[in-house]
């Protein structure tokens, strides 16, 4: 809605305590590119950012009162993203699926021709370190890197809510929030029809 | 090299891409273990431009008491701001050929109402009422306050028969009333609560309940405040919980916000099964097979109407009219064979019908309304 665009964080803050969904949809239209960018810059799997940055905005209005008294909405709203992505990052590297999604999309991206310059004691620490990991932990790493499993499987694994439900609320917020910009409906309620085939 | 030392360089390799497989098994240890969640937080708090002082308004936003369902001020709040912002937006949006189907028949969304019934059969509506003294009998004063709600306060003691009131919303009615205990009752549309005029000389707090109500129950560890629907008994100390006992619905839910809550099974009026309720819990009983299965509450989902819309989270066409008839007392008449939406999202329940009906035809349904008869057609 263009009229809620204009609004300032404080405005827009003000309208998602008292559970107004434009204003939810607004947030997610202003900063959801920003937090998706900064959750891939710690987790590296595309897929795995996106769910998790949508994990990230549901939390924000499922928690929307305890915006009351936040002076900065963006800082919040980047402090649950940066809590919600350790945590799932953590969460991911000890279940194998999950694991090697992570690790994989860090190997395909990775930037190997900036190398710096390494210090031989980090090298020697490095060398200590790994020395002292479990076979079976050497074991699953190497698998890991072998292997690729289906996204649904780390989805499932993360227990990640993957359906359709909550991509289409998002999703759908956006297009109705273009509908109405088109003049198809005044009301205050966000409504979204999902038809099951 | 100290541990601190080699984390730093090993989180900021990680960030850079730059980690090879060897750093990257280490880096993978190391996090799960939780040994560089610090250097973790604080990259990512640099990325993110997080200070000191916002993390400080963060925790104290976290410690602070949920005051979502306290009875303030806010909740008449809410709905005055959606009013006001309805016309906001009526203003703003450029006006289209948009030739309102229902300009001719439509129907207001309900509100304040509700019917009085005394000790000895006497009915005053309180709708029409005006604030002040409504009634007074055997020993209790019934008064109507500023805000509309119904206040009980016993005048005289020494009487020792227990004399029941009833009040009654219609269709398209809620109330609020304040029973005798201080026990705050918001009654739904379609609903009715029976209770003692004062709970003096009692040994509980026994009231009857038809339809759906939202209790918060004033604490008194002494006399059990009960509530009895068709199939099922509910006892609590000093709680707030929500009860939806409507017969057109599969089964009576009840959910416990605060406190602690008993449900019991009831058979012919005797208890058959019982169950305690934690707070987020919610106890259903199925009409048709009368079991008692507790689970998760979906709180939001719960108390949409008592903060005054309705919440449809996945709900089926079919439970969606059943609340909007009772709200805006109309009759659904189907005339389709089989529909397959799900609704998802809030309406405020101030808005009029047609509004409502405006966002459900994106389903593909299309609606008339005529007279009290509200026609679903594919």
């Amino acid at each position: 809605m263009t009229t809620y665009s204009i609004l300032s964080d404080q405005e827009l803050r003000t309208k998602l305590v008292i559970g107004d969904e434009y204003a939810f949809a607004e947030l997610y239209q202003r900063y959801s590119a920003a937090i998706l960018g900064f959750v891939k810059k710690f987790v590296h799997s595309a897929d795995l950012s996106e769910d998790l940055t949508q994990e990230i905005f549901i939390k924000i209005w499922q928690c929307r009162s305890k915006l009351a008294d936040v002076q900065s909405l963006k800082a919040y709203l980047y402090i649950v993203a940066r809590n919600h992505t350790l945590n799932s990052l953590k969460k991911a590297f000890r279940s194998e699926v999950a694991m090697s999604e992570v690790v994989n999309s860090f190997v395909e991206e990775r930037n190997s021709t900036e190398d710096e310059l390494l210090s031989k004691e980090y090298y020697d620490y490095l060398h200590n370190a790994l020395a002292q990991l479990s076979p079976r932990s050497r074991e699953i790493f190497k698998l890991c890197r072998e292997q690729g499993k289906s996204y649904d499987e780390v989805a499932t694994a993360l227990g990640i809510s993957r359906n359709a439900v909550k991509n289409h609320m998002v999703a759908s917020m956006k297009i109705l929030r273009t509908a109405v910009e088109k003049d198809l409906g005044i009301s205050l309620g966000v409504i979204l029809v999902m038809l099951l085939k | 090299m100290e541990d601190n030392e080699f984390y730093k360089i090993l989180v900021n390799r990680y960030i850079n891409k730059q980690l090879s497989d060897e750093e990257l098994e280490l880096f993978v240890q190391l996090t799960k273990e939780g040994k560089l969640d610090d250097h973790l937080l604080a990259a990512m708090s640099k990325e993110g431009d997080i200070s000191e002082s916002d993390q400080e308004d963060y925790d104290r936003q976290t410690k602070t008491k949920r005051l979502w369902y306290k009875l303030t001020a806010a909740a008449v709040v809410l709905v005055t701001l959606s009013v006001g912002l309805y016309s906001y937006f009526n203003h703003n949006i450029i006006a289209g050929n948009k030739q309102s189907v229902y300009a001719k028949q439509d129907a207001e969304p309900g509100g304040d109402k509700a019917t009085l019934t005394l000790a000895d059969g006497t009915e005053i509506s309180l709708t029409d009422a005006g604030n002040g003294q409504i009634a007074k009998q055997a020993g209790v004063a019934i008064t109507k306050n500023a805000s509309g709600q119904l206040v009980y306060t016993v005048v005289e003691t020494g009487k020792k028969e227990m004399a029941y009131n009833t009040i009654t919303t219609p269709r398209g009615g809620q109330y609020q009333v304040n029973l005798p205990d201080g026990t705050q009752v918001w009654l739904n549309a379609a609903s009715s609560i029976k209770f003692p005029t004062s709970f003096a000389n009692a040994s509980n707090r026994k009231v009857e309940l038809k339809g759906e109500a939202y209790f918060e129950v004033f604490k008194n560890k002494k006399l059990p405040f009960i509530v009895v629907t068709d199939k099922q008994e509910v006892e609590v100390f000093g709680t707030h919980f929500n009860i939806n006992s409507y017969d057109d619905e599969a089964s009576v839910k009840t959910t416990l916000l605060e406190g602690s809550v008993k449900v019991s099974l009831l058979n012919g009026g005797n208890k058959e099964t019982s169950r305690f309720l934690k707070p987020g819990e919610q106890a259903s009983i199925e009409y048709q097979t009368r079991s008692l299965k507790i689970g998760k509450a979906n709180i939001d989902q719960v108390m949409a109407w008592q903060k005054g819309y309705f919440h449809f989270e996945g709900d089926d066409l079919q439970s969606v009219l059943r609340q909007l008839s009772r709200w805006y007392d109309v009759d659904v008449v189907y005339q389709l064979s089989h529909n397959d939406d799900e609704f998802m999202g809030d309406i405020p329940r101030s808005v009029k019908l047609s509004e409502v009906l405006k966002i459900l035809e994106f389903g593909g349904v299309h609606f008339k309304i005529e007279g009290k008869k509200l026609i679903v057609t594919k």
